[in-house]
This record gives structure tokens, C-alpha cells and sequence, in this order.
């Protein structure tokens, strides 16, 4: 069955009325639980999985996969006018959403985020359609080497996400590394951080981390110190929130190279929306000719992040479904559903149940069409939220972080947890740091441990693993290139003399700290894939590089 | 708080300290060489890089003489000049009790408590607005966490929930009337806009009702198993659509009326829950239906419908500027 | 005012009527009289959360009273033994648990906040999840002793887990075998399944619910699966007693527990009930879909598992090198 004899037999299957009403079911909760700060997708698919398991196969994948992509709909609402980011995915949009907010122009960058929504979405699905067997193809080409040098970029790029001092940034990102490495050491199964508490044995929560400093922390900062949005734009009418002409066009680059990470990161196992969404800010931000405008309501750094975030919602179903190889947490619910329905994913679920993967994509474009149609209209109502009193706001909002964060894994410690980055957060805020790397670090971090572990222990030991394979080599140059070229434009720029030796300093810095002892083998391994390019024979230059390194580290 | 001069030698000694704990901690951990890493390398490593940032922001604090003077965009209105103990207090405490009461008082309580000390927090909060805010969403919360999405936290615990709560939301509609200075008019419009919303809601679910099992028996060979929701689950769900509605409008300050429609509703609901709870003891049926059958077909999706219909009604009312 | 303070007298009047109307006469009938509490330390959806809402369910149809799930993961399952652990004994919290947090827990973790000897009464041991031994499907090896005989000659082999019972696994496949291998721990199956389909890996010790699919369309190939008796998930495939690993049983079983003070009329009730589960006719067919074996352990025997398995998890957890803080 190629694609479109499929997508036509797929439309036959999703518009049942039976299926038609689960699709719709399925988005619409998605869609409310969207909006609720950190209840999570991953807690209403399994709060709703039980609800399934009386239903066909069909209907109930269509329901549950609904859950999934319609929560990332609603997921933008709360970051961009409450500067509280609902799901981790949508963190990285607070950054410039709500500064957009504060000039008037939510409405717009709720606008902005449905087209992404809708363009990263149909992408994806596109994608799932006609290159869901090459997809997944590359797929295995990504083993533990690529995917740490695939992280050491992301670190890399993001590290000066934010804005402000780039030495505090650079600091954040290693905090958030650091909080990242809280729990059981995944190789030795040994506790790390965990201060005796049994309770942080699986780490610190995503939800409640993120919650915490965003949310909280800028609680305390506000509470009775409020002016926070100026009312006068909130009267909201629909001409005011369409996008004007100017908007869309720095918009479209975004959109595109936005959905363009977002399929890339849905290839990967195990690098889901959360990802994608930082890495294509943080790239948007290098990408741009005015980077410092970022952090002050930049279009670009709404669009890019929210569209990779759905592009790669939409992409993460395609090792899933052509593989029986879950992406994440929520794909793993969505295949035990399938179990329970007496369905054995694997390899040849495509093959063996057409209507299944079919089926699954008609309703994508169902569902993201009525999620549309929800939304639009909704972005008004959402805007008039603004009006409501800060005093009524905010201690509703602390309550659905509360019972967000508990719904995440059902644990009360984890409202513990938010409340102390809450006022640890605070204190950052008060010493002017900026919380937005702590979530890149603590997200990218445990990844490129594991993986940079895991690469050594299966090559024994040989750092050319990082080298030999084309796909990481290409990153590791990209991370040459990224560090050179901003080392250029600071001396090219002239700044002013200390902010220069620190700038450079801090540079230095990036390049060695995400690994502490990467720097030296990258430029090693620059001059490697120089050379190994023409003559195919591996030269020797990264050798040398790292012996002495090993002995520092060693020591 | 903490003038800009000193600021970044407590940011950098902050990150210092961070970083040797970090350190010092992760070397107990086996930490192994770069190709053979131990579980402490990675620690040890990243702790000593981060005091090395401590040093550098406090040195780049040093040099810059004069720091240049860039542009501040007001977040929020900035830092607080002073301490502002009440607000961190009650914020704190909000949570706090939160975490202390969920599990063992249950979810309403807790909601009660969390919202109404967070809303006390703020300095301009009387009493009815902590009050009515705290019982709208406690209420709120109790029909969205409990009963829709299912969250597992108990709602109330003990055997007494429903008296309990038609006896707290009872008086404390009475304390916001007379606090609200109501007169006899504005209870008769806030009855008029609480029964007429619940018969706008009730109407198009039972529109939506009969369109879906039309569609269903039209289209479709199999036995239809859309099954009718008992009228206690429409009552909530209604309640659900209506309670939001007043409360919303309202926190816009459009008026006292709407202000009382919320808790009006609100009391009726407990009153009517204590009722059944009530008669279902009479009756000698304390068997409630498990989750997945309380969930079944056509429930969820008239939930799904009735919150879409349920935001654009609040649309139409809030952009009409009701 | 006059009229305000009829109101509120009024509301109060009501409240007190709602009162008097709420307050049923609650005697005390037979166990159960209300929800039971199940609490299962893995999250929704997974391989084990199926298979415990199974029993659940027959559960409710048994006792006429709603079994509700309360998923607490976090801590790998720990939480929810903790939170019954220290639970009321009337037998409305019921534990459903795997035995890496009864026998290896306290041996994993430096402060386990509960003693599964002393604070638990066994009911049941209910299942056995089968794990297998894969290898790469395009790998010549198509046998335990092939396996074993090509891990000697090589010398720096890589072995997979994805949990700590599987890691354990392999540490006892070692340790019977005498074969070399250096264990590369994955957070989840999937991670490794690129690892383990190119060769990467040498051999990897999967969970069975996972392996199921990938196994029977050809996309891994098992050598053994490690329970005692083979499993209707692999028919074909050996145990590991079968395939020459002299006594390697090492597998996950699943047991009902109660706090240690639930009255026994109570716990007998219950035990019975499982019986009963193990000897449905559709209990068999439906464990199969999720890789598991019905185990119909009575209480006694369950203990007895659990009370064998202890020393074989200190000496495991000690010969994987797995350090406490």
C-alpha cells in the first residue's frame, strides 16, 4: 500500500463516526490538559488509558494518540501570557512569548504559534506518510556516539540562550547539567545526590523543575509588585490577533527551519518535543542577524520552537508505529494499549494492521484540522485571562501547579520539590540569573552522559568512536564552527575590552566545560575529518590530543 | 534588595559554593579516567567547572568599573525594593499545606486552604475575595481533578464529605452576601444567570446527545453503545460549566451579581450532593460503578463537547462585556 | 440587615437539613464494604500495569466492590511499597508488587524505608514475566553453548540491560557460564534496540512484554528465556536450564501483599480470590499477550519464594559491583 492508497483507505477508517467521535474526544481533553499547568500528557494518557481498554483497538489509539497531540495545542496559552510554562516542551517559549505579551501583542503570538501548530503538524504527518520506513532507517543510524555529539551542539548552541550576562548563562547551563545527574547512575546503578531520600532515586522532576523557577519563583517575585501586562491591549477583537504582514514574513523562515529540527529530533529515539523545541531556539537565535533582540519579544523565537515542538510530536509516532519502538513514555502507553488489544507491535505492524497505522494518520489530519478550528477562536477568550486580577490569578495558578505536579507520577514530594527550585529560583532571580539554561541543561545533560559513557564502553575506550562515524563527526565540526565563528564575531565587534577577555573567556569555556575535556579532541578531531576525508586512512592527530587529557582527568 | 554593586560577588560566591559541594561530593563517588568513567566523573568535573564560573562572575563583577547602564525591561515590575514578608509567607505556606493536607484531608480541603492563603497573600486581598476565590476553585477543582480527569488524590476524607461541604459553602455564601452588601436584587439576577446558563448547558447536552445517537443509528450497523450519563453526571458537568462562568466574569469586576451567582451555585451543588449522598444511604446502595464504567462511551465525550461549548459561552459573555 | 440574617439563618437551616439527611447509618458489614486501594509502583500502561488491572478487575467482579489502581512509579517502584508499607491494615490497601523491591531493594539501596519481611503479609505470588536472552538476527549464533563458546574466545564482550533485574540476569548468566562480558546499562528498551540489532551488542537480557513483538517478526533473535518453565510467548525457545545454564532461574514474579497487621480472615479472603483468578480458564490466555506465566503460589509459598530469593540477590547485586552510598 504506498501513500496515498493509504491515506485514502486510512480517511475510510478514521471518518467512522465511532472513530470520528473518539478523535475528537481524544483532542479535546488533549486540549484541556494542554492548559493546565504540569499536568502532564503523560498523566492524562494514562488516567485515560483504563477508559480503553473496553473500546476497539482503532478508536482507542485514535483517542489516546488525540491526548497527545491536542495537549500541545493548549501547552503555549499559559507560557506565552503567564510566562508559566504548562509543559516542559513550551518552556523555551516563555522567553519570548511573554515579553510579546507584556508589548500588547499576545494575541499575535498566539496567532504566530497555530501556524507553526499547524504547519510543523502537517509536515510531520506528510513525513509519516510517504517516508516512514526511510525515517525510520535513519533512525538506527543513530547510535550512543551520534546522539552525544548531537547534545554537545545542542549545550553548545544554547548555552547563551538567554539574555543577560553570557558568563551567568554559561553557569545556569552547568547547574542545570548538574541537577540533571541527581538519581541512579543508569551504567553503575549507583545513587547520585540523592541525600539519602529514596524519593529522588529517579531524579528531580522535569515538571516540578520547571514549575518551580518559572512558575513559583516568579510568584514571589510579583506578589504585591505587580504591573505585570498592560490591560489596555486585551480588549482583543479578531482582526488584532491575525498576524499582520510585516509579522508573517519573519515568521516563515522560522516555521520552516523550526519544523525542519523538530523532524530531525523525532528520528532519534528517545529526543522528543522537549528537545526539539530548545534546540531550535537556541539555533534561531545563533541563525539570527540580531541575536540581542531575542528574550525581548522576537517573533522568530516563538515560531521556530513552538512548530519543531508539533513537528516532532507528529514525528515521534514513526518509530513507533513502523518499528514498535517507543519514542518516549507516552508512545510506550500507546503500544501497551495496542497490547491489550491482543496487537503485537513490532516491525510489521504497518503490514499486518493497515487499518491501525492508517487510520492513525487520516485522524492526525482530522484531529489537527478540529484542534484548529477549537483554537482560533479561543485565542480571544485566552487573552481576556490577562484581565483577571493578579491577586485572584495567581493563587489559582499555584493550586494547578500543585495538582499538576502531583498528577505527574501521583507523588506529593515532587510539590516539595517545586516549591524549594521555587524559592531557590527566587534566589537566582534576585542575584540576576536567567532560569531558561537550567531546563537546557538539565534536559540535554543526562542524555550526553549516558551516550558518552555508553559510546566509550562499547567502542573500549577508542575516543575516534566520536570521529569514525561521518554523522557524529558532522556535529562535532558544527561545534568547531559554532565556537570559531563566535569567538569572530565577538573580536569583530569591539566590545569594550573586560566584557571582551570575559567574553572570550566564557567562550573558551563552552567549549570546555560541557565536556571539560572535549574542547582539545574537537579541534583534534577537526583537523582528523579534515584530513581522513581525502586520504580515508585515519590519521593519528586526535591521539595525541587526548592522552595527556586522560591523565588530568584521571588524576 | 541587593544594590547591583554586590550583587554579582553573591551570585558568583553562590556558584562557587555550588560548585565545590558539587565536587567535593562527587568525588566520593568512583570517578574513574575520561575512558573509563566512574559514576564521580561527570560530577567531579562539571562541580569544578562551576566554581570556576563563581570565580569568573565575581572577576568580571571587579573589572567592570562601571557597569553600563542596560536598558532594564520591567518583568513584572522588577525586584522588590523591601522584603515583602507576607506575600513570600503565604505563598509559601500555600504550598506547604498543600503538600501537608492533599493526602490526608483530601483534595477540596486542601484546595480551600492552598488558595485562600495564597490569595492572602497579597496585600490589597479582603477577606471575601480570599474566601470566594478559594471556594470557587476548590469547587472547580473538585469537579475537574476528581471527577473528570481522575486524579488520585481522595477528594475528601472521612465519611461526612458532603455535609461538610454543604455546611462550608452554605455559610460562606451567607458571610459573601452580606459582605457583598446584597441586595434582594442582586440574589434574583444571580439566581436568573445561574439557572439560565444551566439550562443553556443542559440544553446543548441534550442536543448534542440526541445528534450523536441520531449520527450513531444513521451511520452505523452496530448496536449503538452510547449510553445516557446518569443525571448526577450531568448535574456535576453542568455545575462544572456554570461554576466557572460566574466566577470568571465575576474576577473581571463586572459587578457584584455575577460575583454571587459562583458561590450561589456552588452551595446548591453541595446541598444537592449531601441530598444524594443522603438517599443513596437510604436506599442501602453504597456501591459506587468502578472508574472505567463510571467512564464509559458517551460520558467522556459529552465532557469533551460541553468544555468547548462551555469556553465559547464564557466568550460570548466576557467579549459582550456582560 | 434584618432580612440578610434570615438568609444566612435560612442557609444554615438548609445546611443543617442536608446534614440530617447526609448522615447514613454505616454498620459494619463483610469485607469489603468499600473501594479497595491497589497500590502498583509502575506507571499506567506498562507491561506490569496491565497485567495487575487484570486482576483488579476479576478482583471487582469477586468482590462486588471497585479495585482502583494507584499507580505510584518513582524510586522503581519503592514509593509504592513505602506508601503500603505504612498504610491502615484493614485490608482496603493491597500492594501489587514485583520482587526486585521485596528481595532486591534492600540490597540496591542504601535507606529502604521498609522491611518486606516484617511489614508485609504475603497473600499470593500471581505471575511470572518470562525475560529472553537476545542475540542480533542476522547473528550465526543460534544457541546458548554457541554463545557461550564464542563470549570465551572473544573476551571484550558488551552486554545490554535495560532495568536492574535484567542487569542481575546477566550477572547470573555470567557467573554460571563463565562467560566474559561488560554490562552497558540503557534507560529503555528502545534506546538499545539499534545497539542490539547491528551486532553492537553482544547479547542483551530483554523484558519479555518488549521482546514479544520484535522477536516473532524477526527482528531479534532469542536463545533462552530465563523462567524455570518455558513461556507460551516463546514456545520455541529454551530455558536457560534447557539450553545447559545449569541452574539459572532468575526471572520477575509478581505478589500481592497486605500490611503486616491486616487481620488473617481478611488476608484468607483475599488468597482465595487469587486462587480463584489462577484457575480461570481466560487468566492463562491473557497473561500470555503481556509475555507472563500464571503462578498459583498460596501464601506460604510465596513467602517461601521470596525468603529463597534474598541471598541470591545479596550475592548478585555484590558480583555486579553495584556500590551503595
Amino acid at each position: 500500500m504506498n501513500g496515498f492508497e493509504g491515506i485514502y483507505h486510512g480517511f475510510s477508517i478514521a471518518l467512522e463516526p465511532q472513530n470520528l467521535m473518539w478523535c475528537f474526544v481524544g483532542v479535546t481533553i488533549g486540549n484541556l490538559v494542554g492548559v493546565l499547568p504540569g499536568m502532564g500528557v503523560l498523566s492524562a494518557v494514562s488516567i485515560l488509558l483504563p477508559l480503553t481498554f473496553g473500546m476497539k483497538e482503532v478508536p482507542a489509539i485514535l483517542m489516546l494518540a488525540g491526548i497527545f497531540y491536542g495537549s500541545q495545542y493548549g501547552g503555549a496559552i499559559c507560557s506565552i501570557l503567564l510566562n508559566l510554562p504548562c509543559h516542559p516542551p513550551h518552556a523555551v517559549t516563555c522567553l519570548d512569548g511573554y515579553p510579546m505579551t507584556k508589548q500588547g501583542k499576545g494575541g499575535v503570538a498566539l496567532g504566530i504559534t497555530m501556524m507553526g501548530a499547524a504547519f510543523g503538524a502537517a509536515f510531520g504527518i506528510v513525513q509519516m506518510m510517504f517516508f516512514a520506513p526511510y525515517i525510520a532507517k535513519v533512525a538506527f543510524q543513530f547510535g550512543a556516539p551520534e546522539i552525544c555529539s548531537l547534545m554537545l551542539l545542542g549545550l553548545l548552541a544554547g548555552s547563551t540562550l538567554a539574555k543577560g550576562s553570557p558568563l551567568k548563562g554559561v553557569a545556569m547551563t552547568i547547574l542545570g547539567l548538574l541537577l540533571g545527574l541527581v538519581g541512579t547512575d543508569i551504567n553503575t546503578g549507583v545513587e547520585r545526590f540523592t541525600f539519602g531520600m529514596i524519593d529522588l532515586s529517579d531524579g528531580v522532576a522535569l515538571v516540578g523543575l520547571a514549575l518551580g523557577i518559572f512558575g513559583i519563583a516568579e510568584f514571589l517575585k510579583s506578589v504585591n509588585n505587580t504591573a505585570p501586562v498592560n490591560t489596555a491591549y486585551t480588549n482583543v477583537r479578531m482582526r488584532d490577533m491575525r498576524p499582520s504582514k510585516a509579522e508573517m514574513k519573519e515568521a516563515v523562515f522560522p516555521i520552516l527551519r523550526g519544523t525542519l529540527i523538530g523532524s530531525l529530533c523525532s528520528c532519534i529515539p528517545g529526543t522528543g518535543p522537549t528537545i526539539a523545541s530548545f534546540v531550535a531556539y537556541a539555533a534561531e537565535k545563533k541563525i539570527s542577524k540580531t541575536p540581542e533582540k531575542f528574550g525581548h519579544g522576537m517573533i522568530a523565537g516563538v515560531a521556530a520552537p513552538e512548530t519543531s515542538t508539533h513537528s516532532s510530536v507528529q514525528g515521534d509516532f514513526i518509530p513507533t508505529m513502523s518499528l514498535g519502538i517507543p519514542g518516549d513514555a507516552v508512545m510506550a502507553l500507546l503500544l501497551g494499549a495496542l497490547i491489550i488489544h491482543g496487537i503485537t507491535p513490532g516491525p510489521r505492524l504497518i503490514v499486518e494492521h493497515p487499518d491501525i497505522f492508517w487510520g492513525l494518520i487520516a485522524s492526525f489530519w482530522i484531529g489537527n484540522l478540529m484542534l484548529i478550528v477549537l483554537n482560533v477562536p479561543m485565542i480571544g477568550v485566552w487573552v481576556k485571562m490577562l484581565m483577571v486580577p493578579y491577586k485572584f490569578l495567581f493563587p489559582s495558578a499555584l493550586f494547578f501547579i500543585c495538582i499538576g505536579v502531583y498528577a505527574d507520577k501521583n507523588s506529593i514530594y515532587d510539590v516539595g520539590v517545586t516549591l524549594f527550585f521555587g524559592i531557590f529560583g527566587y534566589l537566582l532571580l534576585m542575584l540576576k540569573f536567567e532560569p531558561a539554561p537550567i531546563l537546557l541543561g538539565f534536559v540535554l545533560g543526562p542524555r550526553f552522559e549516558e551516550n558518552f559513557r555508553r559510546a566509550l564502553i562499547i567502542s573500549r575506550g577508542d575516543m575516534n568512536t566520536f570521529v569514525d562515524r561521518w554523522i557524529s563527526a558532522t556535529f562535532l565540526s558544527l561545534c568547531v564552527v559554532l565556537v570559531c565563528g563566535q569567538m569572530y564575531v565577538r573580536i569583530k565587534d569591539k566590545a569594550p575590552v573586560p566584557a571582551t577577555i570575559f567574553g572570550l573567556a566564557a567562550l573558551a569555556l563552552v567549549g570546555y566545560l560541557n565536556i571539560y575535556v572535549f574542547g582539545l579532541i574537537v579541534f583534534g578531531i577537526a583537523a582528523k575529518f579534515a584530513i581522513g576525508s581525502m586520504t580515508k586512512k585515519p590519521a593519528a592527530s586526535a591521539k595525541p590530543a587526548e592522552t595527556p587529557t586522560a591523565r588530568i582527568a584521571g588524576e | 534588595m541587593i544594590s547591583d554593586k554586590h550583587r554579582d560577588y553573591y551570585a558568583g560566591a553562590l556558584v562557587f559554593l555550588l560548585g565545590i559541594g558539587t565536587a567535593v561530593m562527587g568525588s566520593t563517588y568512583t570517578v574513574g579516567t575520561l575512558t573509563k568513567m566512574g559514576p564521580g566523573f561527570f560530577p567531579t568535573a562539571l562541580g569544578f567547572l562551576m566554581a570556576f564560573m563563581g570565580v569568573l562572575v565575581a572577576a568580571a563583577n571587579f573589572l567592570a568599573r562601571h557597569k553600563e547602564a542596560a536598558p532594564e525591561i520591567n518583568h513584572g515590575g522588577g525586584m522588590q525594593t523591601s522584603p515583602d514578608w507576607r506575600g513570600w509567607g503565604c505563598i509559601i505556606a500555600a504550598v506547604v499545606s498543600f503538600i501537608l493536607l492533599a493526602e490526608h484531608a483530601g483534595l477540596v480541603f486542601a484546595t480551600f486552604i492552598c488558595v485562600f492563603l495564597g490569595c492572602w497573600g497579597d496585600k490589597t486581598a479582603r477577606l471575601q475575595d480570599s474566601a470566594s476565590l478559594a471556594l470557587g476553585i476548590s469547587l472547580f477543582g473538585i469537579l475537574l481533578f476528581s471527577d473528570i480527569l481522575r486524579v488520585q488524590l481522595p477528594a475528601y476524607v472521612g465519611n461526612v464529605p458532603a455535609e461538610i461541604l454543604a455546611l462550608l459553602g452554605v455559610s460562606l455564601f451567607g458571610y459573601i452576601l452580606r459582605a457583598e452588601q446584597a441586595t434582594v436584587r442582586d440574589i434574583v439576577y444571580g439566581v436568573c444567570v445561574t439557572a439560565w446558563a444551566l439550562a443553556m448547558t443542559l440544553l446543548g447536552f441534550v442536543l448534542f446527545f440526541f445528534a450523536a445517537r441520531l449520527f450513531y443509528d444513521l451511520f452505523s450497523s452496530q448496536a449503538s453503545n452510547v449510553q445516557i450519563p446518569g443525571f448526577q453526571d450531568i448535574f456535576l458537568i453542568s455545575g462544572l460549566l456554570v461554576l466557572g462562568l460566574p466566577l470568571f466574569s465575576g474576577l473581571l469586576r463586572s459587578g457584584a451579581n455575577l460575583r454571587i451567582a459562583g458561590p450561589l451555585f456552588g452551595a446548591l451543588l453541595m446541598a444537592f450532593s449531601a441530598l444524594e449522598s443522603g438517599a443513596r444511604s437510604l436506599i442501602g446502595n453504597k456501591s459506587q460503578p468502578s472508574t472505567p464504567e463510571r467512564l464509559q462511551a458517551s460520558g467522556m465525550a459529552v465532557y469533551g463537547l460541553l468544555f468547548y461549548f462551555y469556553v465559547l459561552l464564557m466568550q460570548i459573555f466576557i467579549v459582550r462585556g456582560m | 440587615m434584618n432580612s440578610h440574617r434570615r438568609q444566612v439563618l435560612a442557609c444554615g437551616a438548609l445546611s443543617v437539613a442536608a446534614l440530617v439527611c447526609g448522615t447514613p447509618v454505616r454498620a459494619q458489614a463483610t469485607y469489603p464494604d468499600r473501594p479497595v486501594h491497589v497500590s502498583l509502583g509502575f506507571s499506567a500502561g506498562s507491561g506490569a500495569d496491565i497485567l495487575a488491572r487484570y486482576y483488579a478487575h476479576q478482583l471487582e467482579l469477586l468482590s462486588k466492590q471497585p479495585w482502583i489502581m494507584d499507580n505510584k512509579p518513582g524510586a522503581t517502584g519503592n514509593i509504592a511499597v513505602r506508601y503500603v508499607a505504612r498504610s491502615e491494615p484493614d485490608g482496603y490497601n493491597v500492594l501489587f508488587v514485583a520482587n526486585s523491591n521485596m528481595a532486591g531493594s534492600r540490597y540496591l539501596f542504601k535507606d529502604v524505608p521498609f522491611d518486606s519481611l516484617a511489614d508485609f503479609k504475603p497473600i499470593a505470588s500471581f505471575a511470572q514475566i518470562a525475560f529472553v536472552l537476545v542475540v542480533a538476527p542476522n547473528s550465526p549464533i543460534n544457541s546458548i553453548q554457541e554463545l557461550v563458546a564464542k563470549l570465551k574466545a572473544k573476551k571484550d564482550n558488551i552486554a545490554g540491560y535495560t532495568n536492574q533485574t535484567a542487569q542481575l540476569s546477566t550477572e547470573l548468566f555470567k557467573q554460571i557460564s563463565g562467560a566474559p562480558a561488560r554490562a552497558v546499562g540503557y534507560k529503555t528498551a528502545a534506546d538499545a534496540m539499534k545497539d542490539i540489532t547491528d551486532g553492537t551488542l553482544d547479547f542483551m537480557v530483554l523484558d519479555g512484554t518488549f521482546a514479544a513483538g520484535q522477536v516473532r517478526q524477526g527482528m531479534l533473535k532469542a536463545l533462552a528465556v530465563t523462567t524455570a518453565m518455558r513461556s507460551p510467548t516463546f514456545p520455541d525457545t529454551p530455558t536457560m536450564q534447557e539450553a545447559g545454564v545449569a541452574g539459572f532461574e532468575f526471572s520477575p514474579w509478581w505478589a500481592v501483599y497486605v500490611p503486616a497487621k491486616t487481620p488473617q480472615a481478611i488476608a484468607d479472603k483475599l488468597e482465595a480470590w487469587m486462587h480463584e483468578i489462577a484457575r480461570m480458564p481466560e487468566t492463562p490466555k491473557f497473561l500470555e499477550t503481556v509475555g507472563s506465566i500464571v503462578n498459583d503460589d498460596t501464601a506460604r509459598q510465596a513467602d517461601a519464594r521470596l525468603r529463597a530469593e534474598l541471598p541470591k540477590w545479596e550475592a548478585l547485586v555484590k558480583a555486579a559491583g553495584i556500590e551503595l552510598q
